[in-house]
């Protein structure tokens, strides 16, 4: 399963990777809460402390601040169900902020993981 | 104070003893800005602090004072009160309600929560009430009484009175029944606040998506004892509507106003919810509120003005008697809702003094009323891609649909396109402030349109009765789906629009301080100055901010604090490499095992100068 999502991951990074907004802008707050959400999900042990700093740089390195924390607007709104919600899920503006999240962390992961 | 009121004051309290003594003390603490003692901030809904020390000037070097986390995943509506050195604080879903001691580090004095061994009071499962419950759980706060009373109004329609120092019940009582099947009121729920008036509190009801005939009730709030109770639609003693003196557009409404308008007995599951912010003027003693769509949301199985839903209703809060009523979307055809909040302001309309009444209604058109009378005085588009209407007509009040967006006119099964606004309205809940410094109305907005297309659905009691569906997106010319906009309700116009990429999805609060702050879904905190919309201030909390700015001063300090939260932890599931995102994220099994080892859900965040 994650060996097929790897490959998918490197197409789409082959296909679109551009590093071309080097703006990394993080704040240290933003970085910390990545570690500590990637910490959670996989496991609390130093090695994920790497890996989850590692692919928090590397997103960092990609999308701006902004773009990352508008990803993560939407991801959020996509798994409420009222209109409000409904209103993010058929917005193709909404799917190419995220292909610009994914896009990074498929390189992320190729970089870190 | 001015001597006449004075003396109305002391009249009235000779015929009421206590009813009046109780409002006069909760008006005087709203007068004080060192609290926040309404979700409103005070009864006119002006959602303004006179506290000016944090300023134009100052404003940028903002600092985080303490956060508050709720431990509750889900949408973060309203906000906290200050009473004294206590601030309350509640939750979406299960309604959680904190009293925290400000004079000793935001000490947790006490938390009560109404689900006790997984069900409300009423007797419903929190997990039933969740299925019938719209709108990620929300829940829009809890208001205070002088006696010493904090009220909660449950998901499960449950109006609970708290004593403030204690958190302990004084009294409880289901409003609506949420599941037990009774016909209309099949599911019914509660996310409103519940709005004190007097010795009273008057709560409203939602799920017009579940085909119910939503009310306004009003109860005492020594007892929990019902009052009076009037219904958004039906036969005239339903309504409280007397047909020769209540008035529309200045006019008697006349007998069967309501049953007139609906096909045989469709008023029976009409709708009309109530969940917004509501107003109170205590010179006039008029309660001030708005009722939402009509049932079900497909147009064409109920042909007729579907009176009373879609309409701002004025009405005297000791009987429930309807003064004047106004219908701003007859015949609902695109789930413009009525609820939003009322806002009472004494100010010149066209040269003359006005005691008014400003609505920002979701179908677009920003209202301005004689909240007297009920005249009519101003409704403008307040976004300028407002199309499903041309204008409203002045002298009927009725908004001119244009056929080419009327989804009842294109028929079942025909795909409207291109309606703005979208059903969520140019405006939602988020309630707008205005800046007594400027004159000038702050208004957080939506920029987004949508294809609707209706289709025939039966009713069966308890399950959604929406009949519609619905694709949204950013209105046409832009890529931005909100804006921020500063308004003028005398002339009817936009004075600055500041773009926002998302809605703007929380209520914005202006200072005396020469700001006005709101919150984005991105969950940036910003204040912007009043009179020119200017950016001095953004920050970053955890969420997304749906929840209502609020300021207080403790020990001569001042504070602004919002709630953030909107779905679940968003960063969890960005974090996890979730490369589907709908899949990922709609992944409850994978999240609900995350939930065991984090606890990060709504957030308080309080701000101060350094």
């Amino acid at each position: 399963m994650k060996k097929i999502m790897f490959l998918t991951l490197i197409f789409l990074v082959f296909r679109y990777d551009n590093i071309s907004t080097k703006v990394n802008d993080f704040p240290t707050y933003a970085r910390s809460e990545f570690v500590f959400a990637c910490m959670s999900s996989n496991a609390n042990n130093r090695d994920f402390m790497a890996k989850c700093s590692c692919a928090v740089d590397e997103i960092a390195k990609r999308i701006s601040f902004k773009e990352y924390a508008q990803a993560e607007a939407i991801a959020r709104l996509w798994e409420g169900a009222s209109p409000r919600e409904e209103a993010f899920k058929s917005v193709g503006l909404s799917k190419e902020k995220m292909d610009k999240l994914f896009r990074a962390q498929a390189a992320s992961e190729l970089e870190c993981f | 104070m001015s001597i006449l009121k004075k003396t109305l004051i002391a009249s009235a309290a000779l015929a009421l003893p206590g009813l009046v003594s109780a409002n006069a003390k909760l008006e005087k603490m709203m007068k004080d800005p060192s609290q926040w003692v309404q979700q409103s901030g005070d009864y006119a809904g002006h959602r303004y602090s006179e506290l000016d020390q944090i300023n134009k000037s100052n404003v940028g070097s903002l600092k985080v004072a303490w956060t508050f986390s709720t431990g509750v995943l889900r949408g973060h509506e309203g906000g906290p009160l200050v009473i004294g050195d206590v601030m309350y604080v509640h939750t979406a879903i299960p309604n959680i309600v904190y009293a925290l001691d400000l004079n000793d580090n935001q000490r947790i004095m006490w938390k009560y929560n109404p689900v006790k061994g997984g069900k409300y009071p009423g007797g419903e499962t929190m997990d039933r009430v969740i299925s019938v419950m719209c709108c990620d759980n929300v829940n829009r706060g809890v208001n205070y009484h002088p006696n010493g009373t904090i009220v909660l109004h449950a998901a499960d329609t449950s109006v609970i009175a708290l004593d403030a120092k204690t958190g302990k019940e004084k009294w409880v009582t289901t409003n609506l029944h949420s599941g037990t099947g009774k016909y209309g009121v099949s599911a019914s729920t509660g996310s409103g606040q519940p709005f004190i008036i007097k010795d009273m509190v008057g709560v409203g009801c939602s799920g017009a998506e579940f085909g119910v005939r939503c009310n306004w009730t009003q109860y005492d709030i020594k007892t929990g004892k019902r009052l009076w109770r009037a219904y958004s639609m039906g036969p005239d003693a339903d309504m409280l509507v007397d047909p020769s003196k209540t008035t529309s557009m200045l006019k008697p409404v006349g007998k069967d106003s309501s049953l007139k308008t609906w096909p045989g007995d469709a008023w029976k599951i009409g709708g009309g919810s109530i969940w917004g912010f509501y107003g109170y003027d205590s010179k006039l003693n008029t309660l001030y509120y708005g009722t939402g769509n009509p049932s079900t949301w497909n147009p064409v199985v109920r042909p007729g003005d579907n009176k009373w839903s879609m309409t701002i209703n004025a009405r005297n809060p000791d009987n429930g008697m309807a003064k004047w009523l106004y219908q701003m979307t007859p015949y609902d055809e695109w789930d413009y809702d009525g609820v939003n909040e009322m806002i009472l302001v004494d100010m010149k309309v066209k040269g003359k003094n006005r005691k008014a009444l400003v609505h920002f209604d979701r179908n677009g058109f920003a209202y301005t009323m004689d909240r007297a009378s009920g005249e009519l005085l101003v409704a403008e588009k307040y976004d300028p891609a407002v199309n499903w209407a041309t204008h409203v007509d002045m002298k009927t009040g009725r908004p001119q649909v244009v056929d080419r967006y009327s989804t009842a006119h294109q028929g079942e099964d025909v795909n409207t396109t291109n309606i703005c606004p979208a059903a969520l309205g140019t405006k939602d809940q988020q309630p707008a402030a205005y800046d007594r410094l400027s004159g000038l109305f702050m208004v957080p907005t939506n920029h987004v349109c949508m294809d609707y297309e209706p289709f025939k659905v039966d009713y069966v009691a308890g399950n959604a009765y929406v009949g519609a569906t619905l694709s949204m997106y950013p209105a046409p010319g832009g890529t931005h789906l909100g804006n921020f906009i500063a308004w003028d309700a005398d002339k009817g116009k936009i004075v600055w629009s500041n773009p926002e990429p998302f809605s703007v999805w929380s209520g914005a609060m202006a200072t005396a301080g020469g700001i006005t702050f709101y919150g984005t879904l991105e969950g940036y905190a910003k204040a912007v100055d009043s009179k020119t919309g200017k950016e001095l201030f953004s920050f970053k909390t955890p969420s997304g901010i749906i929840g209502n700015f609020m300021a207080y001063e403790h020990k001569g300090k001042q504070y602004v604090g919002i709630l953030s939260g909107v779905g679940g932890w968003a960063g969890i599931g960005l974090a996890a490499g979730l490369t589907d995102p709908t899949a990922g994220l709609g992944a409850v099994g994978a999240y609900s095992a995350l939930h065991n080892h984090t606890n990060l859900g709504g957030v308080l965040t309080v701000f101060a100068l350094p």
